[in-house]
C-alpha cells in the first residue's frame, strides 16, 4: 500500500472517521512506521490544542442582535414591500404596490416595525407619525387581497428644514446604485431625531412606543422599565401590538429579567393561542430553568381554569419529562401532567 | 372553529407551505428551529461577530427570497445548511489578514470560546491566561490561512462536530472531495502550529 494512503488515515483517526479495518493495518503499519508515529502525535497534540481553545459559541446577545437585524433587513427586501399583480380579464396586467398587515407577531413584524424607529416625526401639531408594519409576503399569493394598516400621518419628506423638526442625524448611510452609465449615484439614509412623548399609560402612542422600545432597544434596563409602565396600563385587556412585544420578548430577549416581567405580563392575560404557544416555546427552548418551571405554571393554571385543555399541550409536556436536564423541572411536568389527567 | 395551532409541534413541511401561504409566523418558526446553528457555523468560520451577523443574515435573506420555489427536493435543513456554506465560502471578511484575536471585550462576550468535550480545562493563572491568549491568535492566524474551502471544512469537521458525508451534502461535492480540502487543512495547520505544541 501507498505510503500516503496511510498518511490520510492518520487525519481519519483524528477526525474519528477511521474504520476498523483500516485501523488494524495502520496499526500494523505504526509499529514499524517512525515517521507516521510522530506526525500522529503531533496530530493529537494538534486536536488537543485546538479543543483547549474551543468553538466560538454565539451568544444569546448576538443571536438577538442577528434576528433584530434579520427583521430589519426583510423589511427594506423590495420583494416583500411591493408588488401584488393585478389582473383583468383581457387587460394588461398591472403591477400595483400594496400593503398589508403582518397577521402575527415576532421578530419579523418588530424587525419591519424598526420603520417605525427611525421615521418617527413629529409635526408641529405634535403628532406622531407612526411606522407602518410591512409585511405582505410575496410568497406565489397572486390576487390575493392586500389589506391596509391604518397609517396615522403622510410618509416622511427626507428634505426637510431642521427648523420644522430639530436638529436631525443621519445613520446607516448605504450604497443603492453606484457607477451607472448616467453617473448618479443612489444612496440610502435613515434621519435620527430626538423625538419627546409625555403622555399617561393609556395613551395609545405611548404603548406602542414602549412596545418598540421592549423589542427593539439594547439596554436591557430600558426593556424592563418598558414593562414595567406597561402593566400600568388600566384597560383590561392590552393592544394586539403590546401583547405581541411580550411574547417576542420571551421568545427572544437575551436579559432573562426582560423574559420573567414579560412572562409575568402575559401570566395577567387570558390565555389564548398564541399566549400558549409562547409559553410552549420557552417550555422547549428557554435555557432558564426558571423560566421553564414559570411557563409550566402558567400553563397549569390555564389548564385548571378551563382555558385550555391538557391535550393541546399534553405531548409537549410529556417530551420534556423525557429530555429535561433539571431534576426540579422535571418533577414539576411530572406533578402539572397529574393533575392534567386527574382533571379530565 | 379550529383549535390554534402549535406551531412548535408543527412539521418543517407544514410551516414552509404556511409560510409559501404569506403566514410571518410560521416563516419565524422556521427561523427559530435553524438559526442557531447558522449561527454558531457562521461564528465558527469568521471567529467574528459582526461577520457572523452578515452571514446569519444572508443565510436567511436567500431563504427568504427563495421559499416560494421550494420544491421538497431536499431536507429543508440540507436546503438551509447548504446556503449557509455557500454564504461562508463567498463572504468577503470584514477584517481581512486580521492576525489577531479581537481584544475587543464586545467581541469576546458576543463569541463565547468553550472547550471540546474531552479536552482539558483551561488553566486559572495570569501567566497560563496569557498564554492561551497567544496560542490563540496563532491558531486565528493559521485559520485564516487556509483557503475558504479548507477553513470551511475544517471549521464544520473539527468545531462544529459534522461527519465528512454531512459537510459534502452541505457542499455538493464529494466527500474524497471533502477528505482532501480537510487533509491539507488540517497538515497546513499541523505545519504552521508546531512551535507551540
Amino acid at each position: 500500500m501507498e505510503h500516503k494512503k496511510y498518511k490520510e488515515w492518520l487525519q481519519l483517526v483524528i477526525a474519528k472517521e477511521i474504520t476498523p479495518d483500516q485501523r488494524q493495518l495502520l496499526d500494523t503499519h505504526l509499529r514499524e512506521c517512525d515517521e507516521c508515529r510522530t506526525e500522529l502525535q503531533e496530530l493529537e497534540q494538534l486536536m488537543v490544542v485546538l479543543g483547549q481553545r474551543g468553538a466560538p459559541e454565539p451568544s444569546g446577545q448576538l443571536l438577538w442582535e442577528a434576528r433584530r437585524g434579520l427583521g430589519e433587513a426583510i423589511r427594506r427586501e423590495p420583494s416583500i414591500q411591493s408588488v401584488l399583480t393585478h389582473v383583468t380579464p383581457g387587460a394588461a396586467p398591472v403591477v400595483s404596490k400594496s400593503i398589508a398587515t403582518q397577521r402575527s407577531s415576532g421578530f419579523l413584524r418588530n424587525g419591519l416595525g424598526a420603520l417605525f424607529g427611525y421615521r418617527i416625526a413629529l409635526s408641529s401639531l405634535a403628532t406622531v407619525v407612526f411606522g407602518i408594519f410591512v409585511g405582505y409576503l410575496a410568497f406565489g399569493r397572486a390576487g390575493a387581497p392586500a389589506q391596509l394598516a391604518s397609517v396615522a400621518q403622510a410618509p416622511i419628506d427626507p428634505v426637510m428644514a431642521d427648523h420644522e423638526m430639530g436638529r436631525a442625524d443621519i445613520a446607516n448611510v448605504r450604497f443603492v446604485e453606484s457607477g451607472t452609465d448616467d453617473g448618479k449615484i443612489a444612496i440610502e439614509y435613515d434621519l435620527v431625531r430626538p423625538v419627546r412623548l409625555a403622555a399617561d399609560i393609556d395613551d395609545r402612542r405611548m404603548q406602542r412606543l414602549l412596545a418598540y422600545a421592549l423589542v427593539n432597544e439594547e439596554n436591557p434596563g430600558v426593556r424592563l422599565q418598558a414593562i414595567s409602565e406597561l402593566k400600568k396600563e388600566t384597560r383590561p385587556s392590552p393592544a394586539s401590538d403590546v401583547k405581541s412585544a411580550m411574547i417576542e420578548a420571551i421568545k427572544t430577549d437575551p436579559n432573562v429579567g426582560v423574559r420573567r416581567q414579560a412572562l409575568r405580563f402575559l401570566g395577567t392575560l387570558r390565555l389564548d393561542g398564541e399566549i400558549k404557544d409562547a409559553c410552549l416555546h420557552v417550555l422547549i427552548h428557554d435555557k432558564n430553568p426558571g423560566m421553564r418551571v414559570a411557563s409550566i405554571h402558567l400553563l397549569a393554571e390555564a389548564t385548571m381554569s378551563g382555558a385550555i385543555s391538557g391535550d393541546e399541550v399534553y405531548d409537549v409536556l410529556m417530551d420534556e419529562l423525557k429530555k429535561d436536564d433539571d431534576e426540579f423541572l422535571r418533577a414539576q411536568t411530572a406533578a402539572f401532567i397529574q393533575e392534567v389527567s386527574d382533571v379530565q | 372553529m379550529t383549535a390554534p395551532n402549535v406551531l412548535v409541534n408543527t412539521s418543517d413541511k407544514e410551516l414552509i407551505h404556511r409560510a409559501q401561504g404569506g403566514e410571518a409566523a410560521a416563516f419565524e418558526e422556521l427561523v427559530h428551529r435553524y438559526d442557531q446553528r447558522v449561527l454558531s457555523i457562521a461564528a465558527s468560520y469568521t471567529h467574528d461577530p459582526d461577520d457572523s451577523k452578515d452571514i446569519y443574515q444572508e443565510v436567511f435573506l436567500r431563504v427568504y427570497r427563495s421559499l416560494a420555489s421550494f420544491q421538497f427536493r431536499s431536507e429543508f435543513p440540507t436546503w438551509i445548511f447548504r446556503i449557509t456554506t455557500n454564504v461562508c465560502l463567498t463572504h468577503q471578511m470584514r477584517r481581512k489578514n486580521r492576525t489577531f484575536i479581537s481584544l475587543d471585550a464586545e467581541d469576546e462576550e458576543q463569541l463565547i470560546y468553550t472547550p471540546i468535550a474531552g479536552a482539558q480545562p483551561q488553566p486559572a493563572s495570569p501567566e497560563q491566561r496569557a498564554q492561551n491568549t497567544e496560542i490563540a491568535a496563532h491558531i486565528q492566524e493559521a485559520v485564516e490561512n487556509l483557503s475558504p474551502q479548507q477553513r470551511l471544512v475544517f471549521t464544520l469537521k473539527h468545531y462544529e462536530g459534522y461527519k465528512l458525508r454531512e459537510i459534502a451534502v452541505m457542499m455538493e461535492c464529494g466527500e474524497g472531495t471533502v477528505k482532501k480540502y480537510l487533509f491539507t487543512a488540517t497538515e497546513k495547520m499541523r505545519k504552521r502550529l508546531r512551535k507551540i505544541y
